[in-house]
C-alpha cells in the first residue's frame, strides 16, 4: 500500500512542481490587495483536482489498474493506497497555502479567517475527491473525469457566484449565512465531517472497485 | 496428475457473446503446458481467471494448493505473469518500472534482472514507450523472471513478434524449465511455439477443453490419413474428424487409427491409403471444423 502513495508521487512529481509554482503565484496575486481575499483557499481544490485527474488519466491511459491487479496486492489496498496519497496531497496543499500566506503576511500577521478559510478549503477537497472516487471506480474514469470537471468550475467559483446573486438580485440563498458566516468552531466541525465522509467514500470505492475492471 | 502446481477446477466466465464452458485440467509441477486455440477460444479469458484478474461465474482455480480467497497475495508472490498486452507506465522508465514492481516480491533478484536485461538489449534508462513491442515482451519476461517465481504463466507472449524474438523467448522458457520445480502455462495460437517446448496440450475451442493431454500421446496417437474416394465408407469416416474432401478422396485425422487400422485389414485394403502423424496444427485445424 505504501508503494502505492509513492508511486502516485513519483508518477506525479512535475504535475505538483507545476502546480505549487502556479499555486505561488495564484496566492501571493489574491492577496497582494489590502483586503484578505478568501478565495486563495481554493488552491487547495485546484492542485488536489490537477494531480489526482491526471493521475487518473494516465491510470485509464496505461491500464495501471490492471498492472497493479497482477502484482501481490490485495485490491483493497490499491483503494486505501490511493484514498492515502490524495489525502497526503489535499493536507500538503493546505500547508502550503498556510505557509506562503503565512511568509506574505509577516508583517501583517495571519487572520483567523484566513486559517478557516484554508481549513475550509481542506475540507471541500476531501468531500470533491471522495465523491470522485467513488465515480470512478463505478463508471470509468472518463464519466468521473467530466463529471468532476464541471463540479470543479461550479465548487471553484461557488462563493464568488453566490454572492453576486446575492447583492444584484436581492435573493437569499438557503443556508448561505451559515457557510458564508466564517468561525473556527465550524470549521473545525466540517472537518472532522469530512474526513469522516472521505473514509466512507474509501469504503463505498472498495466496493465498487471489485466489479471495475479495465483488464 | 500428483504434485499438480496448478489445478482448474470447471472454470466458467458468461459474457453477453461467449461462455467459457466449465474449463477444467492440471499442469503438474516441473512441466510446461502449452495452452492452444483459435483467436476468442478463450485462453486469454481462462488465463486472466486463472490470475484473479476476472471474477469468475464459477468453478475453482487452486495454484499451489492455496485458493484466492484467502492466500491472493501468497499466490501472486510466487507466480510470474506475462500478459497478452504488455502494460507498463508507458512515461516511465524501465528503472522506475522494475523499482515500483521489485518492492512487491519477496524473491526479487536485482543481479538476475539486470543480468536478463544486458542479455535482452534492453536500457535502462530508457522509457517505456520508447520500447519496441518485442522489447516490451523480453522487460515483461525479465520482470517475471526475476521474482523467481514456481508458476510462469504466459498469455501469447510470441504472437506478433518476428522468429528470431520468438525463438530467444522459448530458449529463455526452455532454460526456466531446467529447474525441475518450475512449471508454465504458456498460451498460443502459433502451434509451432507449443510443438517446440510443452511437455502437456491443452486445446481449447469455443470456451471449451476439447482435448489435455501429454504432447507426446498426442503426436503418437493422432494421425492424418488420407484415403482414395473408392475405399471411403461411413464406418471409416465416423472414426475420423476434420474430414477434407476433393477429387480423389478423402484427407483427415483420428486418434482410433488401430481401430481403422483393422477396418483395413479386414477389408484387405493395401493400396490408396496414406498415413502420417497429425501435427498440432493439423489437430487445431481439424478440432475447430469439428466444432463448427
Amino acid at each position: 500500500m505504501l508503494y502505492i502513495i509513492f508511486k502516485e508521487f513519483s508518477q506525479s512529481k512535475k504535475m505538483i512542481l507545476l502546480s505549487l509554482i502556479f499555486g505561488s503565484l495564484f496566492i501571493v496575486a489574491l492577496t497582494s490587495g489590502t483586503e484578505e481575499n478568501l478565495m486563495v483557499g481554493r488552491f487547495v481544490l485546484m492542485i488536489a483536482f490537477m494531480v489526482v485527474m491526471t493521475n487518473e488519466h494516465n491510470e485509464d491511459k496505461n491500464k495501471g489498474y490492471s498492472l497493479m491487479r497482477t502484482l501481490p496486492l490485495k485490491q483493497y489496498k490499491i483503494v486505501i493506497g490511493k484514498f492515502t496519497a490524495s489525502f497526503i496531497l489535499i493536507l500538503l496543499g493546505g500547508l502550503y497555502t498556510f505557509i506562503i500566506i503565512k511568509i506574505k503576511s509577516m508583517s501583517t500577521g495571519l487572520s483567523t479567517d484566513m486559517v478557516t478559510t484554508i481549513i475550509n478549503s481542506v475540507s471541500t477537497t476531501l468531500l470533491f475527491i471522495g465523491i470522485f472516487y467513488i465515480l470512478l471506480y463505478k463508471f470509468g474514469s472518463g464519466i468521473a473525469i467530466n463529471i468532476s470537471r464541471v463540479v470543479f468550475f461550479i465548487v471553484f467559483f461557488s462563493p464568488g457566484l453566490m454572492n453576486i446573486i446575492n447583492e444584484k438580485f436581492n435573493f437569499d440563498i438557503p443556508f448561505m449565512s451559515m457557510i458564508t458566516e466564517i468561525n473556527i468552531f465550524n470549521s473545525i466541525v466540517l472537518f472532522v465531517v469530512s474526513i469522516v465522509f472521505y473514509q466512507l467514500c474509501m469504503l463505498v470505492s472498495m466496493k465498487f472497485f471489485r466489479n471495475f475492471q479495465n483488464v | 496428475m500428483s504434485n499438480s502446481i496448478l489445478k482448474v477446477n470447471n472454470l466458467r466466465k458468461k459474457y453477453s457473446e461467449f461462455t467459457l464452458k466449465d474449463v477444467s485440467f492440471e499442469l503438474p509441477r516441473g512441466y510446461i503446458m502449452g495452452l492452444i486455440g483459435p483467436n476468442g477460444a478463450g485462453k486469454s479469458t481462462t488465463i486472466k481467471l486463472i490470475m484473479n484478474l476476472l471474477k469468475s461465474n464459477g468453478g475453482e482455480v487452486e495454484i499451489f494448493g492455496l485458493n484466492y480467497k484467502n492466500n491472493e497475495e501468497e499466490i501472486k508472490n510466487r507466480i510470474g505473469y506475462v500478459g497478452e498486452e504488455q502494460i507498463f507506465y508507458e512515461d516511465m522508465s524501465v528503472a522506475w518500472t522494475e523499482k515500483f514492481i521489485s518492492q512487491y516480491y519477496k524473491k526479487w533478484d536485482k543481479e538476475y534482472f539486470n543480468s536478463l536485461l544486458s542479455k535482452f538489449k534492453v536500457s535502462k534508462t530508457k522509457k517505456i514507450k520508447e520500447l519496441s513491442k518485442g522489447m516490451k515482451v523480453k522487460l515483461g519476461i525479465a520482470l517475471a523472471l526475476a521474482r523467481h517465481p514456481e508458476l510462469l504463466i504466459l498469455d501469447e507472449p510470441t504472437s506478433g513478434l518476428d522468429p528470431v524474438i520468438r525463438k530467444e523467448i522459448l530458449d529463455i522458457l526452455l532454460e526456466v524449465i531446467q529447474d525441475e520445480n518450475k512449471s508454465v502455462l504458456f498460451s498460443s495460437h502459433i502451434t509451432e511455439d507449443i510443438e517446440k517446448i510443452a511437455d502437456y496440450v491443452t486445446y481449447i475451442i469455443n470456451g471449451k477443453i476439447v482435448l489435455s493431454q501429454e504432447k507426446e500421446n498426442i503426436l503418437t496417437n493422432w494421425k492424418k490419413i488420407s484415403l482414395k474416394k473408392n475405399l471411403v465408407d461411413q464406418e471409416i469416416k465416423r472414426l475420423m474428424i476434420g474430414i477434407e474432401e476433393n477429387y480423389f478422396g478423402i484427407t483427415g485425422i483420428t486418434k482410433n487409427y488401430s481401430k481403422i487400422k483393422n477396418i483395413f485389414s479386414l477389408k484387405n485394403i493395401n493400396d490408396g491409403i496414406k498415413i502420417s502423424n497429425a501435427t498440432l496444427d493439423e489437430i487445431l485445424i481439424s478440432l475447430v471444423r469439428e466444432e463448427e
